[in-house]
């Protein structure tokens, strides 16, 4: 919870009770936008329901823009930003992996334990089911260790990696998103309506 | 199409190039003019030569010394466990490494305060943290603390004692070396013995 607890403001005590208080907000805000129910999540694939990508691109973009504002002005200092270390293949292979499961269950992590919170048994198999996926990944995870280890960037960013200005690459990503919008609209639109 | 989408899009795309212009006047990484200016006239950058020899004696572990002289000048003469970083070194990766070293203070000398003043600045703007410099470098370090000067009999106590610790730290830091031999020769001093006026006479 920054800047409070690195500053030693409050206590790194209290950073289970923000994360629970912070996870009840995102999930209301997961279930109250119509995410936990999984054929809202598995239109984007079939292309009746777009919601998802709209709400979670333009929610990446907004808070890009917002950043690279505050840094811009002086506000925060975002060379103190955490930036995930970046594995290319392993990356690849997990988000196949993670897309299948997806499509097939209908659910992401996060919108499985909103759709359990609110009794749906599909989420709770879900749920129960990525738990036994996670423990197998961990017993065998010695034997895919070093690919998933390998191609290792480091913490970089996909402007660092291009060689060119962020505000370059931010102009860019608005434009797909927006043209990813409008592009999804068409698609929806000539797509059969699904009654859910 | 919904006139809120276009309106929407526009502020996006609007805000996507208020990113340009901001980036484009992009302020110098770093220090800026006024912050350099302001840590330049405040002196508390400095530590004084007692205040390091009293930290060194009492092996406080966050003093790091650091000197910015030549490798032949640290060679000659060095404090104890400085480590040596020429001013043109200071910009290597190794040494950006070494400046993160949790819960060290790094004291700059060099024989003034120029040379670490430039390191300092330089340190400073490549953003290495808790930098010190030794007031008067090594020259007021070896005036003050490995020969300090008897004070005059008029001086007040303060300045007696601080005298007394110089005393003890010069002892301390040149291993108590022994007082020269005065070139003035010792008086030789001969005993005479008496000569005996006369025999022993008669008895008590």
């Amino acid at each position: 919870m920054g800047p409070l607890i690195p500053l030693d403001i409050i206590d790194s005590s209290w950073n289970n009770v923000f994360a629970i208080l912070i996870g009840i907000l995102f999930g209301f805000i997961l279930e109250s936008s119509g995410f936990s129910s999984s054929r809202k999540l598995a239109g984007v694939f079939y292309g009746y329901d777009f919601t998802v990508l709209k709400v979670f691109f333009t929610a990446a973009i907004t808070a890009a823009i917002g950043i690279n504002y505050f840094h811009f002005l002086g506000w925060i200092d975002i060379s103190l930003i955490y930036v995930n270390p970046a594995y290319v293949l392993p990356t690849i292979v997990g988000g196949i992996i993670m897309g299948l499961g997806f499509i097939m269950g209908g659910y992401c992590p996060g919108t499985s334990f909103c759709g359990a919170a609110i009794g749906k048994i599909d989420a709770i198999v879900f749920s129960v089911a990525m738990g036994v996926g996670i423990f197998l990944f961990a017993q065998f995870y010695p034997l895919f260790e070093n690919f998933y280890n390998s191609t290792y960037l480091g913490n970089i960013t996909v402007n660092e990696a291009l060689g060119i200005p962020v505000s370059l690459f931010m102009i860019v990503l608005i434009v797909v998103a927006l043209a990813a919008f409008y592009v999804a609209d068409m698609v929806q639109k000539k797509v059969k309506k699904v009654d859910y | 199409m919904n006139k809120t989408y276009i309106i929407l899009a526009m502020i996006l795309i609007i805000l996507g190039l208020g990113m340009f212009v901001l980036e484009s006047k992009e302020q110098a990484t770093g220090l800026s003019p006024e912050e350099l200016l302001f840590d330049l006239n405040e002196n508390t950058r400095y530590i004084t030569a007692d205040e390091l020899a009293s930290r060194i004696i009492d092996g406080d572990p966050s003093v790091q010394l650091i000197d910015v002289r030549d490798p032949l000048a640290f060679r000659n003469f060095s404090l104890p466990g400085a480590k040596n970083l020429p001013l043109a070194n200071l910009c290597s990766e190794d040494v950006k490494t070494f400046f993160t070293i949790p819960g060290k203070d790094f004291i700059l000398y060099s024989n003034g305060d120029v040379e670490s003043n430039k390191a300092w600045v330089l340190s400073q703007r490549l953003g290495y943290k808790r930098l010190y410099i030794l007031k008067g470098g090594l020259n007021h370090w070896i005036a003050t603390i490995i020969k300090p000067i008897r004070p005059a009999e008029t001086e007040p106590r303060e300045v007696f004692d601080r005298y007394e610790f110089r005393l003890g730290a010069s002892q301390y830091f040149t291993g108590g070396e022994i007082a020269p031999a005065s070139n003035t020769p010792f008086e030789t001093i001969s005993i005479e013995r008496k000569k005996k006026k006369s025999a022993v006479e008669g008895g008590c």
